[in-house]
């Protein structure tokens, strides 16, 4: 009973690490972090899209969330995690370059997103969580994996193949 | 409640279908038999929508049965305008089941064919003549409608343990119980030797099971003047009809069969049958031990997301058994290996067994057609006649489920611009009637599906002369095109060899569009004509779609599948022998030149290294083709296709994709698309090699 009112006023998430830059997702939307596994190219897709997995038998497509932001990229390392997601009953795999943990946030401790964070496109972000030192940017999942979105994205950015 | 709202959309369906086809049936042949049929899936119906409270598809139910009912009694004759009018009411159930929850919307819609359903059974009107009781009014004081299926039960409800024990033997022997209703002049005397000469007659002709009033109230004349006597067995309805006619002081004979199933739902109704002596099972001679009218079922219900779950659980087993087949050999234990043989056998079995499952009968597309051609000749006034056969003939059900689009086309395009009126024909020497043949037939692995009108066929110098205005081809191509390859040109988008562009077809769109949604299925279609005699579409589609064979290929990195469906030959081609026409390749496969690619390059994802040889794959789609470099091949498989998630599917040229047996995901190419949309992709890249 009291862990639900708890709840009520808390969020949990998932943090992980791109670049210098910490994020985090609602656990809710979280299924399972995963080791860097065999990726089958997709061609002709959107160019953040890395390819597709084998989830025991599920094929999922998976986001290279660097691409995604417009980052450099890395070296896949041992480090190296993907994180599943599920929303509308679809799983989606993201690539992170390390997951950091999982943590409980007072709901008030979430701020709305500023104008412009780092190089992160506004309404992917849903909001910043502050923890002492720490600022988490809460992604909009949705927004992540919109097909619109994508489109969207490479006509803001240009030089996007 | 919502728990129960799929299954009752599922029966839903299936009522309105057997309604529908039950009418068709009557228009042509008014007979008991399928009035019956429809009377009961009428008020299967309106016991459902009532139980589940959908109030407005009770109403129109009901005025559908107490019409039926005054058809059944031969009040009124079953003119096309009434069809028209049960044909209305079907629809707007099915618009009310389609939009469960607005049902108050349709309510004035509902309300005026209510109407238009009791103005009919007005104009059948007429006196209520005694001889439309049945014993189930009688019993329940005249209260309500008679109708068949309550009547039906009021019969179950008078049987002992031991006569319906009886009925079953008899049903079992293929014997058919009915009703015979005899009324006597008004008057008339020695009622009980009438009665008698009528027994009489019915015991030439079957068992009677019961009388209402019972046998000793006719032996001791204490009836009125009518009594119905349940008959069983094969009696010649007609003749008997006519035999008890013939006794006299006899003014009214009524045969009907009846139907007496206990298991039926609607037989669960309370029916309280009001002074009927209850039998208790104790009294009864040994027979009558096992649960009467029990009868096991033959089939189940499923949700097609637990089949469909069932089917990929048992691919992955398959895929799983490879990987520990591997995992056996390399052990080198001969006990290992013996029962990994033995498992391997046995998931072959499980998957044939699972991939039935999915199968469907297209009767479940075809049985929507009848109604829809017979609309249609109405509304173009030309006659025609669907002559429907393989209706059982067994599919994927996504096939199944997705090829009625593409059939309504063709059927609508044959009624359309195939058909010719009577005149014409008859001018011609044809049979006044136009034909439609739908026809489904295996033919090997395939399901082959033929759509085939007798009317004025497909002129090609037509179809040649619309191309060339519209500059589809060129002149010179159009006088190298044989007959049969200027046909298939109705398949691409922009042509249509309508004279006028009605509302149904000739927008010049339509057989691009079928063209497409069947390649979608991986099927085909080619088109055959005699000018002035008819034309024949002939569709085939893969008896699955879960499990295709296909040819692995190597290409960098990466290893995709192609369809053996699409794949026409292999071969190894020589750099040399790839030249350049109007900066596209070409290779020259024996007497036809091919446009030739490097699967690389098609997927924008670098080129091919310079080989002494190269392995080309030579697909077609359609009339297309095209040679397919590749860096190796690698040999055939059977795959299980699971479809890419929705983040990722409009991917043109990649129909799915699979799991191999070490776990790793292979794209299944879509050939169709891939040609159709090579140039997209090739005209962004460099073509120097």
């Amino acid at each position: 009973m009291k862990q639900d009112q708890e709840a009520a006023a808390e969020v949990q998430l998932v943090t992980f690490r791109l670049e210098q830059e910490e994020f985090a997702l609602d656990i809710n939307q979280v299924r399972e972090v995963l080791r860097m596994a065999p990726v089958t190219l997709l061609p002709q897709s959107a160019h953040f899209i890395e390819g597709v997995i084998n989830l025991r038998g599920e094929i999922i497509p998976v986001i290279d969330l660097r691409k995604r932001f417009e980052l450099p990229p890395k070296e896949r390392d041992e480090q190296t995690r993907i994180i599943i997601v599920e929303i509308e009953e679809q799983k989606v795999g993201l690539i992170v370059d390390l997951v950091t943990e999982v943590l409980r946030l007072p709901s008030e401790a979430i701020k709305p997103p500023p104008e412009r964070v780092v190089n992160v496109q506004n309404d992917l972000i849903r909001g910043i969580g502050k923890i002492e030192k720490r600022l988490l940017i809460i992604l909009n999942l949705t927004k992540i994996l919109d097909a619109e979105e994508k489109i969207a994205l490479r006509e803001v950015i240009p030089g996007v193949e | 409640m919502e728990e129960y709202e799929d299954l009752f959309l599922a029966e839903t369906q299936e009522y309105l279908q057997n309604i529908t086809q039950c009418l068709l049936a009557l228009e042509k042949d008014l007979d008991d038999e399928h009035l019956e049929a429809m009377f009961r899936a009428a008020h299967s119906l309106k016991g459902m929508a009532g139980t589940m409270g959908y109030e407005l598809i009770t109403d129109l139910t009901h005025e559908m049965e107490t019409l039926l009912d005054k058809l059944r009694r031969g009040e009124i004759a079953l003119e096309t305008e009434c069809v028209n009018l049960f044909l209305e009411a079907v629809d707007l159930i099915q618009l009310l089941v389609d939009n469960l929850h607005r049902q108050d919307d349709f309510r004035p819609q509902v309300s005026a064919l209510s109407k238009k359903l009791l103005a009919w059974q007005r104009v059948a009107g007429g006196e209520k003549t005694p001889g439309t009781f049945s014993p189930q009014q009688e019993m329940e004081g005249a209260e309500k409608e008679p109708n068949g299926r309550e009547r039906d039960i009021a019969w179950q409800k008078m049987l002992s343990a031991f006569e319906k024990e009886t009925l079953k033997e008899a049903l079992l022997k293929g014997e058919e119980t009915y009703q015979v209703y005899i009324r006597l002049r008004q008057g008339s005397l020695l009622k009980s030797v009438r009665a008698y000469m009528v027994l009489k007659a019915l015991e030439k002709e079957g068992e009677i099971v019961k009388a209402w009033p019972s046998l000793q109230a006719l032996e001791e004349e204490s009836f009125d003047r009518e009594f119905f006597l349940l008959l069983v067995g094969m009696p010649r309805v007609g003749a008997l009809k006519e035999t008890l006619e013939g006794i006299v002081e006899i003014e009214k004979v009524e045969i009907s069969p009846v139907k007496l199933d206990e298991d039926s739902p609607a037989s669960v109704e309370s029916v309280d049958g009001a002074g009927l002596e209850k039998e208790s099972p104790g009294t009864l001679p040994g027979k009558g031990l096992s649960p009467p009218g029990h009868v096991v079922e033959k089939t189940v219900r499923v949700e097609t997301a637990k089949l469909d779950s069932l089917v990929n659980l048992v691919g992955e087993l398959v895929i799983n058994r490879t990987r520990v087949l591997e995992l056996g050999k390399m052990a080198r234990d001969t006990a290992l290996e013996n029962a990994l043989e033995q498992m391997e056998m046995i998931t072959t079995e499980l998957q044939n067994a699972v991939m039935t499952l999915r199968m469907v009968p297209v009767r479940q597309v075809f049985d929507r057609f009848p109604r829809m051609v017979r609309d249609l000749s109405l509304e173009k006034n030309k006659k025609v006649e669907l002559i429907i056969s393989g209706k059982e003939t067994e599919l994927d059900r996504t096939i199944v489920n997705q090829m009625g689009d593409p059939l309504v086309h063709l059927l609508r395009n044959a009624i359309d611009h195939g058909l010719e009126e009577e005149e014409e024909r008859i001018k011609k020497g044809k049979e006044p009637l136009n034909t439609i043949y739908l026809r489904a037939q295996h033919e090997g692995s395939h399901v082959v599906i033929t759509v085939e009108d007798d009317g004025r066929g497909i002129d090609p110098e037509a179809i040649k002369q619309k191309a060339l205005v519209k500059k589809m081809i060129s002149v010179r191509e159009a006088e190298e095109m044989g007959p049969a390859e200027v046909l298939q040109l109705i398949f691409q988008s922009g042509l249509s060899t309508s004279r006028e562009v009605t509302d149904i077809s000739g927008r010049g769109v339509g057989m691009s569009v079928v063209k497409t949604e069947i390649e979608a299925l991986n099927g085909t279609v080619e088109v055959e004509s005699r000018p002035g005699w008819g034309s024949r579409f002939i569709l085939r589609f893969p008896l699955t779609l879960a499990i295709i064979r296909t040819l692995m290929v190597q290409c960098g990195q990466e290893v995709y599948a192609i369809p053996v469906e699409a794949i026409q030959e292999n071969l190894f081609v020589e750099p040399k022998e790839i030249r350049t026409i109007r900066q596209e390749r070409v290779i020259s496969l024996r007497e036809e030149v091919l446009p030739f690619y490097f699967l690389q390059e098609l997927f924008g994802s670098g080129s091919s290294p310079v080989q002494e040889y190269y392995p080309v794959v030579v697909v077609r789609a359609g009339n297309k083709k095209a040679g397919l470099a590749v860096d190796a091949l690698l040999g055939q498989q059977e795959v299980v296709i699971k479809s890419l998630s929705r983040f990722v599917n409009e991917l043109r040229g990649i129909a799915g994709a699979t799991v191999l047996g070490d776990g790793r995901v292979t794209l299944i190419l879509d050939i169709a698309g891939l040609l159709e949309d090579r140039r997209l992709n090739l005209g962004k890249k460099s073509v120097d090699h």
